[in-house]
């Protein structure tokens, strides 16, 4: 019930932005209230069920062909809720301080409106349990991500954004309506359970609706090969609705192919495979395009594809344990990817959050153009500092705790059976983590390090307040989950539960003795922290009443160094791309400096993506092609158009004589 | 309990001896007499002695990466067996091994960029570059060693029964190990510690603005960096030595791996950068052949 206050306090919130939008003090305050409230309200029901309680589902007669507003909710849909509703919070806060900062850049009534929307049309995608009611608000989320997405307007990249973003949504729901039409007319029903008790055993039945998921939630999710649009769409809506984007819109699709897991009885291994190899993809090509980008957003976005990968993994793992009847490894394979969920959505956010102020205070994405930006936006850097080492996975932030799960289950010695060839999974999660490393402190290094390079970048400052408060919550709730990771892989493995077909109590005993470990980790991270505050304490102590003197950076000798002298960002990923060149194909020209007193010079460098520009673009163009014989006919004259009705009619006469 | 205080003495007490041990080793193929092997720890007395001197580009991020990069070292150093077997140990500990050692890093490049130089730039690029090299195959050895004993702590791994039918096995693991522990500690074929070049260096360009207590600090993690990697080997290779534990054998093992470095760098030149990455392609693949060898 409380579920359904919290999305009408979000819808209300929605209907306010349009009613108060001359009002920019009122819808501001109207729109921080239904913020805080819908989702603070949202979730306690969450907690609730991830604490053991059980809710009586809501079923509200709707007349709608075989639709019900059927809602419920179990450990799986409350474990999604998490991210929705936190995220939620954060970027609807946020975002008051972002449209203030972008006055007249940003249509604010709109941009607010549809946040809402989305908002509480995730939270009731996870909460569905009719086929028609999900669908519906499949459909109202793809919208409402296709206008934020299409903010600015103006601009004719981001309508080329928006509507590749929309040519690919609308392709995936094609799919999910005929997913949803096959099983539903096989059930006789779009409820979900008869769904569920009418689901055949394996065979091509199952193997078609497979298909039909992973092409439908995949391309929502963002998988390799499906993932194109992604890196075009998010960099362009508005900071905290890519952050919403990016951290959750992308995890409803994976929530559809767990939700569609859970639907059947038996799970054949070769879906697992298929899971492993398209994350492995995914993690290793998208952390692979992240690492060239100069966009700070769009690095980010190919980051989410690498995440989405990261937790594919988990689900492959998961379905391996499930075709082999191995429950313990299922259970580690689910609550790895669900707790890979929660933790991404957490640190990508508080990216998310991070790039729109860094870009606010720049006037422009570019991360080669920054630098120097810890001393003059210190709370900004400090909570994106924290972002960066928890996508990188490192403890003790909660990037580590998902990943640490995954590897458990692909590397230990009792699973070797069940895991088998799986293990080289792990070895490309190594290679994936030492990776993201590499570009975060990429990225972070740009922006925040050494000498500012512009002019821009010297005059940054930190954001107003309301900006910054969000960023502080994702930055602790990241250090929560590291710090304390037991209670909330307990509540995943609660999740996965649902999905393996277990109860919670069984859940428990079947992968407690797995978890145990959580508590010494989290110890561990904590003494992390203490000891390098026991050495800071050290070292100030020792330098007190020494001589501490500051003088310029050692440049060999050269004492008039320039803030251009630095290492880039490009310079920076250079080892990697060379090794990687094959797979990345990343296009350079140079205009090497040339006489002895060298005026100009010049390097560029772009990685067009490989499915959008390298395979789509020229398919698109021959079909174009191909098809300009037809266009011939079309070219809006009117009289023409006239003579081909004047033509055709004679040849009809004459065929009829 | 006196297990734990065995392996924190050895953790906290040992590490400049390696480099120590080193430096003496390549004197004597030299034919020098070289340093005294207590020298690193004059250093580090003289060291912590110091004033300081800081770039003006830099911020607390510099200052905070020799105090984090050293801490997430010792918690490292925690869990991996070193005299006796650790006693934190826990079934996944040797993935929080690698992470944390990974927080050290990203703590040292931090500070590395944070001083605005290109030399320093480029060793924390080179450094990231081929760190994610190393890693995928320590985790292949950890797959195949979890795999040929059952367990999957360090402390079970290493040092643990290994069947004997794991010959081949386990000298493929103890290859690749030995190929990333050249490389995690920056020594020949990959880096040279000794080397006066900027443009050359990795790991040294990236802490060339640190100095007095800091570059103590640093100094004291990466000796200690290399006494877990080197004792992951030495307890690789413990069960195959009569009267398995205790500070004797492990000594002799930690003095054997430290003259087996000392002879690396004095027979062989450092590798040309663009080559690094096959070097330890070449681990990879060890360890790999080594997993293969555990599927049935």
């Amino acid at each position: 019930m409380l579920m359904v206050v919290a999305v009408s306090f979000l819808a209300a919130g929605a209907v306010l932005a349009l009613l108060l939008a001359g009002h920019p003090r009122a819808s501001r305050a109207a729109a921080l209230f239904c913020s805080a409230a819908g989702c603070l309200t949202g979730l306690i029901p969450a907690f609730f069920v991830l604490s053991g309680g059980e809710l009586t589902p809501v079923r509200i007669p709707w007349p709608v062909p075989m639709g019900e507003l059927s809602l419920a909710l179990d450990p799986l849909s409350a474990f999604f809720l998490l991210p929705i509703f936190v995220v939620g919070l954060a970027g609807g806060v946020y975002g008051e301080g972002y449209l203030a900062a972008s006055r007249g850049h940003l249509p604010e009534a709109a941009v607010r409106f549809f946040y809402f929307i989305l908002t509480a049309s995730m939270a009731v995608i996870v909460c569905a349990r009719n086929a028609m009611l999900f669908l519906a608000a499949w459909e109202v989320m793809a919208l409402a991500s296709f206008f934020l997405v299409c903010a600015q307007d103006r601009d004719p990249k981001v309508r080329r954004a928006g509507l590749i973003y929309l040519l690919c949504t609308h392709l995936g729901t094609l799919c999910l309506f005929v997913f949803f039409a096959r099983m539903g007319s096989r059930a006789g029903s779009m409820d979900f359970s008869a769904m569920k008790a009418a689901m055949p055993g394996p065979g091509p039945a199952v193997t078609g609706l497979f298909a039909l998921a992973l092409a439908g939630f995949g391309m929502k999710a963002g998988l390799i090969p499906l993932h194109f649009w992604l890196p075009e769409a998010h960099p362009v809506a508005p900071s905290h609705a890519s952050a919403v984007l990016s951290a959750v819109v992308l995890k409803m699709g994976v929530y559809g192919l767990l939700r569609f897991i859970s639907f059947c009885p038996a799970v054949p291994g070769s879906w697992g495979v298929v899971f492993l190899a398209l994350g492995t993809a995914s993690a290793v090509f998208g952390v692979l395009f992240a690492m060239v980008q100069h966009d700070l957003k769009r690095l980010l976005a190919y980051s989410s594809i690498e995440n989405v990968g990261i937790l594919t993994m988990g689900m492959g793992l998961g379905c391996l344990g499930l075709a082999h009847g191995n429950r313990v490894l299922a259970a580690i394979g689910f609550s790895a990817a669900l707790l890979h969920v929660l933790n991404h959505s957490l640190f990508k956010s508080l990216l998310f959050l991070g790039a729109g102020a860094f870009n606010q205070a720049l006037g422009s994405r570019n991360i080669e153009g920054a630098g120097g930006l810890l001393r003059r936006m210190p709370w900004t850097s400090l909570f994106a500092w924290v972002g960066a080492a928890a996508a990188c996975g490192l403890p003790p932030f909660n990037g580590f705790i998902g990943e640490w799960l995954l590897y458990r289950g692909f590397l230990g010695g009792e699973f070797a059976a069940t895991t088998r060839f799986a293990v080289f999974v792990a070895a490309a999660l190594a290679l994936v983590g030492g990776l993201a490393a590499a570009c975060f402190t990429m990225a972070y290094g740009a922006l925040t390090l050494g000498e500012p390079r512009g002019p821009a970048a010297r005059d940054a400052k930190d954001p107003e307040d309301v900006m910054l408060w969000p960023m502080a919550l994702l930055g602790v709730a990241c250090l929560v989950v590291g710090l304390m990771p037991g209670p909330f892989a307990r509540a995943a493995a609660r999740g996965a539960a649902v999905i393996i077909g277990l109860t919670p109590n069984e859940v428990a005993s079947v992968i407690g003795g797995i978890l145990a470990p959580l508590a010494l980790i989290g110890a561990l991270g904590a003494g992390v922290l203490g000891l390098a505050a026991l050495f800071w304490v050290l070292r100030r102590g020792l330098l007190r009443d020494r001589s501490v003197e500051v003088r310029p950076t050692w440049g060999c000798g050269f004492s008039r160094p320039s803030p251009a002298m630095q290492h880039t960002a490009s310079s920076y990923a250079q080892p990697l791309v060379v090794v990687f060149q094959g797979l990345l194909m990343r296009e350079s020209s140079a205009q090497p400096p040339t006489g002895y007193w060298p005026a100009r010079a010049g390097f560029h460098s772009r990685t067009p993506d490989m499915v959008l520009d390298r395979a789509l673009a020229p398919a698109s163009s021959v079909v174009k092609r191909s098809l300009s014989v037809v266009r011939r006919v079309q070219h809006g004259h009117l009289q023409y158009y006239l003579l081909h009705v004047l033509l055709f009619l004679i040849f009809v006469l004459v065929w009829k004589l | 309990m006196t297990a734990l205080f065995e392996n924190l003495a050895a953790l906290l007490i040992v590490p400049p001896l390696m480099p120590g041990i080193i430096t003496k080793t390549k004197a004597a193929f030299g034919g020098r007499k070289g340093p005294p092997v207590l020298q690193p720890y004059y250093d580090l007395v003289k060291l912590m002695g110091k004033g300081a001197v800081y770039s003006r580009t830099t911020t607390r991020m510099f200052r905070l990466g020799p105090t984090l990069s050293l801490a997430a070292v010792v918690l490292a150093g925690l869990l991996v067996p070193l005299v006796r077997a650790s006693a934190l140990a826990f079934p996944g500990d040797a993935i929080l091994f690698a992470y944390l050692l990974g927080l050290s890093r990203f703590a040292t490049v931090a500070a590395a960029l944070d001083a605005g130089s290109s030399f320093e730039g480029m060793g924390a690029s080179r450094e990231v570059a081929f760190s994610s090299f190393a890693e995928p195959s320590l985790m292949l050895a950890v797959a195949a060693l979890a795999r040929a004993t059952g367990g999957f702590s360090l402390s079970g791994m290493f040092g643990g029964a290994i069947a004997s039918s794991f010959g081949a096995g386990l000298v493929l693991i103890v290859g690749s190990l030995f190929f990333v522990l050249l490389a995690e500690n920056s020594r020949i074929p990959v880096d040279d510690p000794a080397t006066h070049l900027e443009l050359t260096m990795i790991h040294e360009v990236m802490v060339l603005d640190h100095g007095g207590p800091d570059l103590a600090f640093i100094l004291y993690g990466s000796s200690m960096k290399l006494l877990l990697w080197s004792s992951l080997l030495v307890r690789l290779l413990l069960p195959f030595v009569p009267g398995a534990e205790g500070w004797a054998v492990w000594s002799l093992g930690i003095a054997a791996v430290a003259v087996a470095i000392g002879v690396v760098e004095s027979s062989m030149a450092r590798l040309r950068l663009i080559r690094v990455p096959q070097f330890l392609v070449a681990a990879i693949c060890a360890a790999a052949f080594a997993v293969m060898l555990t599927l049935k």
